[in-house]
């Protein structure tokens, strides 16, 4: 479905942020970006949607040409949700989800109904149709991630990218956004997402992307690729990598815990 | 803010505005009874025969009347800039003068009546000037700042101040018995030299301006989100900030031209109007027009309502402005604005 080819990126003459970036995404899949801060991850992302232009590759989703295609093309078939979001000025949730319908609205033309509708079923579906007249800004943080995930999903779009979706978040929140786009997931919906923590990785992803200095530095299932040398290798960090069997789920989930290396 | 409440409100709005603007043609000097202003628009249309004095008809239709229309049209102007920008810079604290377009359009009026012009060539020079400051703020941020929009402000505020310093050379240089007393008072803004020529000026530009936002209303309403945002949710962001700033520039610049320079409306006014609808550009693009229109309306009748005297508008809506945007401080503490 999405296929990213020998992408390369630079900002001007400066070096090269993304070298030979080449992956490709099926239908319903997750993948998950992980890599140190500054490593490209967040470029690569932005190259995906758009907002920056790639020097050299190609970035085909459903075989359409995305390098190729208008701004407001790109937005029909791929939704964002960015890191944190902020509104100076006092939008309610619909409104804010309203915008998500923006890339299907004719030139000039206002929401249809079918536009409204979109939005409320998104929000009902998230559980979330009692925020609907609350101002965004006045959110907690958690509410304001579902707001704009809902947003995302109101754009109807076949590739959802999510910037760090647990940063930030408290531990129910984020727990609550992992089982939210495992649940998309299984709705056949594309995913991808960027992330910090190996443990979030193993719970939702089927694809995992290390990037180090620009460049795939390992891909492949979770058990492939998250291991001890990799993660020693990635961040210069000891960590542990074991199988953690839950009893009451009659199965092992892995984990991932680093070794913090004080003489005691 | 909740879609039902929305069309009422505006109703409401513009009705009281509709309301207000007959109200305020018995202001002034001379008294005309509200039978009377009937009786001579009846009178227009063929359908009374005159029993007023000649002198009457004359301050309704070429005083009152054109005075009136241009309070509403440049209150609406103002507020529809100031709404725009503030969402296009994601800034509560702008308001349509930020890119420099009042303090070009008063060198540019200054420059003209050093040199004894005549109004209409104020005017032109208020223009020219207003726009080419605009135009140079645009193209300093464009060269410098890949046109990002606090390069665009601090743009604005360079351009602002480098004219504000050729004014007062010029003040400086002015006749103290004529071009002085004439530049102080345009700075201090004023509809009495209103015209219905003015409203033929303003409304070709008023129509085009609004309808350019009218179209791209949902655009600029993502471009609230920033920049990046907007671009993913399919916006032209390139595009939208060129023709904001064209329309809210052009706007201001022909308010300007007409009344000098009114203070506040702009920043105030698209405040009280999220406060009745919402921040919600498309909805809040057409209550500002209706809601600035009002409150310069009020404002001007207050200038015209007091004997003797006429206090200049600009002075009034700042000192009406002042108070009530403290007041929306108070709700900046509460995470409202």
């Amino acid at each position: 479905m999405l296929s990213v080819n020998d992408l390369c990126f630079r900002y001007g003459s400066g070096r090269e942020i993304l070298k030979d970036i080449t992956f490709t995404l099926r239908r319903g899949e997750v993948l998950c970006l992980l890599g140190p801060n500054g490593t490209g991850k967040t470029t690569l992302l932005k190259c995906l949607l758009g907002l920056l232009r790639p020097q050299n590759g190609q970035i085909r989703l459903q075989n359409e040409d995305l390098l190729h295609s208008s701004t407001k093309r790109r937005a029909q078939i791929i939704s964002y949700v960015p890191q944190s979001s902020m509104l100076n000025f006092p939008y309610t949730v619909l409104e804010t989800v309203m915008m998500g319908r923006l890339p299907h609205l004719g030139f000039g033309s206002a929401p249809t109904p079918r536009d409204y509708r979109a939005a409320e079923s998104t929000l009902k579906e998230m559980g979330i149709a009692d925020l609907a007249d609350r101002f965004f800004q006045k959110l907690s943080g958690g509410e304001r991630q579902l707001v704009m995930i809902a947003r995302a999903l109101a754009q109807e779009a076949h590739l959802l990218i999510l910037d760090e979706p647990t940063a930030n978040l408290d531990f129910f929140n984020q727990t609550r956004t992992l089982k939210l786009i495992r649940c998309l997931a299984r709705q056949e919906r594309t995913i991808l997402l960027t992330t910090h923590s190996p443990d979030h990785a193993f719970l939702v992803a089927d694809q995992i992307i290390m990037i180090k200095n620009g460049n795939i530095f390992s891909r492949g299932s979770p058990d492939e690729v998250i291991t001890n040398d990799h993660l020693s290798d990635l961040y210069g960090v000891r960590a542990v990598v074991s199988d953690t069997s839950v009893i009451s789920l009659g199965k092992s989930i892995k984990v991932c815990v680093p070794i913090l290396d004080i003489d005691e | 803010m909740k879609t039902g409440h929305f069309l009422p409100r505006l109703g409401l709005l513009y009705l009281m505005l509709i309301i207000l603007c007959f109200l305020s043609l018995g202001i002034g000097r001379y008294d005309l009874a509200p039978s009377v202003i009937v009786d001579i628009f009846l009178h227009k249309l063929h359908l009374t025969t005159p029993y007023w004095d000649p002198t009457l008809e004359t301050v309704l239709l070429d005083v009152r009347l054109p005075r009136i229309i241009l309070a509403v049209l440049v209150g609406g102007a103002l507020s529809v800039s100031g709404a725009s920008y503030q969402t296009l810079f994601k800034n509560p604290m702008v308001s349509p003068t930020i890119l420099g377009v009042s303090a070009g359009a008063s060198f540019g009026a200054a420059l003209a009546m050093i040199h004894n012009e005549v109004w209409w060539q104020i005017q032109f020079f208020a223009f020219v000037f207003g726009l080419s400051a605009v135009l140079a703020a645009y193209l300093i941020a464009w060269l410098f700042g890949r046109q990002e929009l606090t390069v665009m402000i601090l743009a604005g505020i360079i351009i602002s101040s480098l004219f504000g310093a050729l004014l007062s050379i010029l003040k400086l240089l002015a006749d103290t018995d004529n071009a002085l007393p004439s530049i102080v008072f345009w700075l201090m803004g004023s509809l009495g030299r209103g015209s219905t020529r003015d409203i033929l000026i303003m409304l070709p530009a008023l129509l085009f301006s609004l309808s350019l936002l009218f179209v791209f209303r949902y655009p600029i309403n993502a471009l609230s989100a920033g920049e990046e945002e907007a671009t993913t949710l399919g916006v032209n962001v390139f595009l939208i900030k060129a023709v904001v700033i064209l329309a809210a520039t052009l706007m201001t610049v022909v308010a300007v031209c007409i009344c000098g320079i009114v203070g506040w409306i702009g920043l105030v006014v698209p405040h009280m109007a999220r406060i009745l609808v919402g921040a919600s550009y498309p909805k809040l693009f057409v209550t500002s027009f209706g809601l600035g229109g009002l409150c310069l309306l009020v404002i001007d009748n207050v200038v015209r309502g007091i004997p003797d005297v006429e206090l200049p508008l600009g002075v009034l809506t700042s000192l009406i402005g002042a108070p009530i945007f403290v007041l929306f401080l108070s709700r900046i503490r509460k995470g409202w604005l």
